[in-house]
């Protein structure tokens, strides 16, 4: 890893920025990524029906 | 027919039967119909997040009956110890979208700053939940949390009855304190929710305007 | 004719009364079960979980003697970071400070633990012990508490001597140190055989399910921090969210850790703010995480924080189908 021997890899390094293990990282992404899809990717059509009123939601 | 004569109800119970039925009857408590606004994939992170509960629960309970170290001289056992392992990482992840998704709708709306606490306060007894799990796998991972947690604990001075090296104390928090106090935590959230139902879209009054403002003028024209 | 912003909050308060669609609450549940469980039998069968033996006094006996030992003399004198940690264990110390706030000395020793006597003493008194080492134990017991502090702290500062021995126990000149070398090497054979791991936790007793005493006395030497430091699971390299090897941790403490790695509380100063802020880190820290997680808990209730959804309205995204739907039927 020759960036940790440049000014700013051993600045980084010596705080520890890439001692995050890459199980945290995997996971982490995964948290990002499943918010993303959950927002972008667009609901199923076929589930919904025409929509109903019940009689006892009208006040 | 409308109850036009309410029977007062004088008894305890009878008094909270009537909450209950007039905030959570069985249609809401158990619906077969949702808004319609309800339609985006981040609305099913906060039952993938209880799915994932049962998920640890569940392999908890298998764990209970063969003990704390079966899992270091067992496959089977070691694999148990994963499904929970993975069952915790697939928790947090799911409850972390689930409270991302609910800040950006702003889920709060509408007097459900309940269910906004409660899910907060699940987080951070699931927070604790866990560390104390990591205190009992009784290898090298527990005596390093509980060698460093410590620290922080002590400097709270919540050390003095929270010992995270004490095996036997960390074990009954986190097969029975902790997993009680959860579950009545999520119960609570989980029935806030029914009562107030899913929060509406934060442009929910300017859409039914311009449907309305648009039917009027359809009308008018006709 | 209510206006826009009342309407919407009777809409908020009160039951939807605008239109529906299908739902099916238990089969939803059931579902997620069935997605979920997949998902952790699949990840279980590919990744498994870590276990790494925990580490024993037989091991760091073993590996690092002269580590054992004069971690030994320094429980001894009294001068270990347990000896001096302070409250829950003992009153040899304050503990941390938040300013004038000191939690840790108020709430006070609750767990007590006085480590000559417990990580040396009572063990070596508790195991059949050369004839030597029996009368080492008799010589310190029979002394006045000055005479021990004396003769321990003699040998302590001997080996920490950085011009002298430097942490090399073999390598201190003679002095008046008293039964210290025969209790610390008698203490040191018997981790050697294994019988201080099972001795140390409950001296006499056949019960324990108490591990403070072990992880404290393997904490002051260098066996189980090098453990820590090897594997980047100290503080200042992520550690409170990292687990050994490539496996996740608990990265839910990301916002926790992330504070650790910053400067303030890892500073080499012995005076000034740095100096305090790094001696009484984890109250630091732990004050401004407290701060972050009540602010998040109000915000229902605090103005700013609670408009951000509407300023970044991501919620439009979110709502999409709903607002587009809603002019088609209209």
């Amino acid at each position: 890893m020759g960036f940790i021997t440049t000014p700013l890899g051993a600045h980084l390094f010596q705080w520890g920025w890439f001692s995050v293990s890459i199980g945290n990282i995997a996971t982490i992404s995964a948290v990002v990524a499943l918010l993303v899809l959950a927002i972008v990717v667009p609901f199923p059509k076929e589930h919904d029906v025409t929509p109903i009123q019940r009689e006892q939601d009208r006040a | 027919m409308s109850d036009q004569v309410e029977e007062v109800k004088i008894t305890w119970t009878g008094r909270i039967r009537d909450r209950a039925e007039k905030n959570l009857p069985y249609d809401r408590l158990m619906p077969d119909t949702q808004p319609a606004y309800v339609v985006s994939w981040i609305y099913v992170a906060g039952v993938l997040t209880i799915a994932a509960l049962a998920g640890i629960i569940g392999s908890g309970v298998i764990l209970t009956f063969k003990g704390p170290t079966w899992w270091h001289t067992s496959a089977s056992g070691h694999f148990v110890n994963s499904l929970h392992f993975w069952s915790v990482q697939l928790f947090f992840i799911f409850m972390v979208v689930h409270l991302w998704g609910n800040f950006w709708m702003a889920a709060w709306r509408g007097g459900r700053w309940k269910t906004w606490i409660s899910g907060l306060v699940a987080f951070a007894v699931s927070i604790g939940a866990g560390l104390s799990g990591y205190a009992i796998q009784t290898n090298v991972d527990s005596q390093w949390i509980a060698f460093q947690a410590k620290d922080g604990i002590n400097a709270t001075g919540v050390g003095a009855m929270f010992d995270i090296a004490n095996f036997g104390q960390m074990m009954m928090f986190h097969i029975f304190l902790f997993p009680g106090i959860i579950s009545l935590v999520v119960l609570a959230h989980v029935v806030w929710v029914r009562i107030k139902g899913v929060v509406p879209p934060i442009d929910a009054a300017k859409v039914e305007a311009a449907i309305a403002e648009h039917a009027a003028s359809t009308q008018a024209g006709a | 004719m209510m206006d826009l912003k009342a309407r919407q909050k009777e809409i908020e308060r009160t039951h939807w009364t605008g239109p529906l669609r299908r739902y099916d609450i238990v089969k939803e549940g059931i579902i997620a079960c069935i997605v979920v469980a997949a998902l952790v039998i699949g990840l279980s069968a590919l990744f498994s979980s870590p276990d790494d033996k925990a580490l024993t006094f037989r091991g760091w006996a073993t590996a690092m003697p002269k580590d054992f030992f004069a971690t030994t003399i320094k429980e001894l004198a009294g001068t270990s970071d347990s000896a001096t940690y302070g409250p829950p264990y003992n009153a040899n110390g304050d503990g941390q400070a938040l300013g004038p706030i000191t939690m840790q000395k108020w709430i006070g020793v609750h767990e007590p633990i006085h480590t000559a006597n417990d990580f040396v003493i009572n063990p070596l008194i508790h195991q059949q012990q050369a004839q030597i080492v029996q009368n080492a134990v008799v010589t310190w017991l029979k002394a006045s508490p000055a005479q021990q502090a004396t003769w321990a702290t003699n040998l302590d500062n001997a080996i920490q001597d950085p011009k002298g021995a430097n942490g090399d126990p073999s390598k201190v000149p003679n002095g008046d140190y008293g039964p210290t070398p025969l209790l610390a090497s008698g203490l040191l054979a018997m981790a050697s055989s294994g019988a201080l791991d099972g001795i140390l936790p409950a001296p006499g007793d056949f019960y324990n399910s108490n591990n403070t005493k072990q992880i404290l006395f393997m904490g002051d030497g260098s066996y189980l921090p090098g453990f820590g430091d090897a594997n980047h699971l100290s503080g200042n390299q992520w550690g409170m969210m990292n687990e050994i090897g490539d496996w996740p941790g608990q990265q839910w403490l990301m916002p926790f850790s992330f504070w650790y790695q910053m400067p303030f509380v890892n500073s080499d100063a012995t005076s000034g703010l740095s100096a305090t802020m790094t001696a009484n880190g984890d109250v630091y820290v732990l004050a401004i995480i407290s701060i972050i997680m009540l602010l998040h808990f109000l915000i229902p209730f605090i103005p700013g924080l609670r408009d951000i959804p509407r300023w970044i309205p991501v919620h439009k995204l979110i709502w999409r189908q709903y607002y587009r739907r809603a002019k088609q039927s209209s």
